[in-house]
């Protein structure tokens, strides 16, 4: 009987962890998204590897987390991020190149919607 | 623990909210990955540590031997390679935990310690895709098996962020300890967002159902 009790109480922590906890813990996403951030974007990055819509997920996700950053919107086809950034905020390229490969990205080029700062990685050829 | 094991593999399907194609995802993410098949009811939910390592909870009933698999898995990105129209990865997944039997009665065996180990490589486009895995389980006194698995996809036609993603993939299995060691799969891979959803069937007509969902 304890050993039932042992397993029905095991078995229900398990259920419990693996159900309800990403349905509590994670809150819906308030920043902008979508390619209406593309008109609107302060930064444009060129990436490599950029294959699927999970990779999409894992860099809106990682420069959403930026108090500086307005909205994201990733672009397969032309393999670009567009950020917005709240007004009179500035995102450094050494910050979006650490950014970028914390998501597990590498960057082609950076350019700013001021003209300054812009980036190109070196060729690796 | 089977019937939790398939609830969990099919509640799973049931609820948007919850969630391995990736195996680690970006940090601080979670990922639910889900597989039925004819060797197993698998869940898998994971906390992406950082950028090569995701830690997770694992539950795994193994249909041929009727025990299931309780413990935590580590799942590391050993190396990635990203190019301008294509991504290529290796993965480590080790596993420790126990196995419970699920068969009742006088041959009932004891619970045993079990550890899994697996490494997996991908390369894929965003028209073409390619991977192949090994994996090694030790069940202790449920016995130990290896499986390999290699699989191919052609997206018919290429989708932009957001849309619907759609893949034809062909698997092939070997399991050399198994009654049938060979089988081949045929799968449809729909892909929209965070979600991931395969359903197939191998060539014994048994189904398979897949679902990954990334937060």
């Amino acid at each position: 009987m304890k050993l039932l009790k042992m397993k029905l109480v095991k078995s229900l922590m398990i259920a419990v962890l693996m159900t309800a906890t990403p349905a509590t813990v994670f809150a819906k996403d308030k920043k902008m998204s979508g390619p209406e951030v593309i008109e609107i974007a302060d930064v444009s990055i060129g990436l490599n590897g950029l294959v699927c819509d999970f990779c999409s997920l894992a860099l809106n996700k990682t420069f959403k987390k930026q108090d500086e950053v307005r909205g994201t919107h990733v672009d397969l086809d032309t393999k670009t991020l567009s950020v917005a950034l709240v007004t009179g905020e500035t995102l450094a390229n050494d910050d979006i190149l650490k950014l970028v490969k914390k998501a597990g990205y590498t960057v082609t080029s950076i350019s700013h919607k001021d003209g300054t700062n812009a980036y190109t990685a070196p060729n690796k050829s | 623990m089977r019937y939790l094991a398939i609830y969990l593999s099919v509640f799973g399907l049931s609820i948007s909210t919850i969630a391995e194609a990736r195996p680690v995802s970006y940090p601080e993410g979670w990922t639910l990955n889900i597989r039925n098949d004819v060797n197993q009811n698998s869940a898998l939910a994971h906390y992406t540590l950082d950028t090569n390592h995701a830690l997770g909870a694992r539950l795994r009933y193994d249909r041929e031997g009727d025990f299931t698999f309780v413990g935590a898995q580590l799942n590391r990105l050993v190396k990635r390679w990203n190019k301008p129209d294509s991504q290529a990865n290796i993965y480590g997944r080790v596993a420790i935990g126990k196995v419970v039997d699920d068969t009742s009665g006088p041959l009932k065996r004891d619970d045993d310690e079990a550890f899994f180990l697996g490494v997996s490589a991908d390369w894929e486009t965003r028209r073409y895709f390619i991977s192949a895995e090994a994996q090694h389980w030790e069940n202790g006194r449920f016995g130990e098996f290896s499986s390999f698995h290699a699989r191919l996809g052609i997206a018919p036609y290429v989708a932009n962020t957001g849309a619907l993603h759609t893949w034809f993939m062909i698997e092939g299995h070997n399991r050399p300890e198994s009654r049938d060691k060979l089988a081949t799969s045929a799968i449809l891979r729909f892909f929209k967002g965070p979600s991931l959803l395969e359903v197939g069937v191998d060539d014994q007509g048994e189904p398979l159902l897949n679902y990954v969902h990334s937060f």
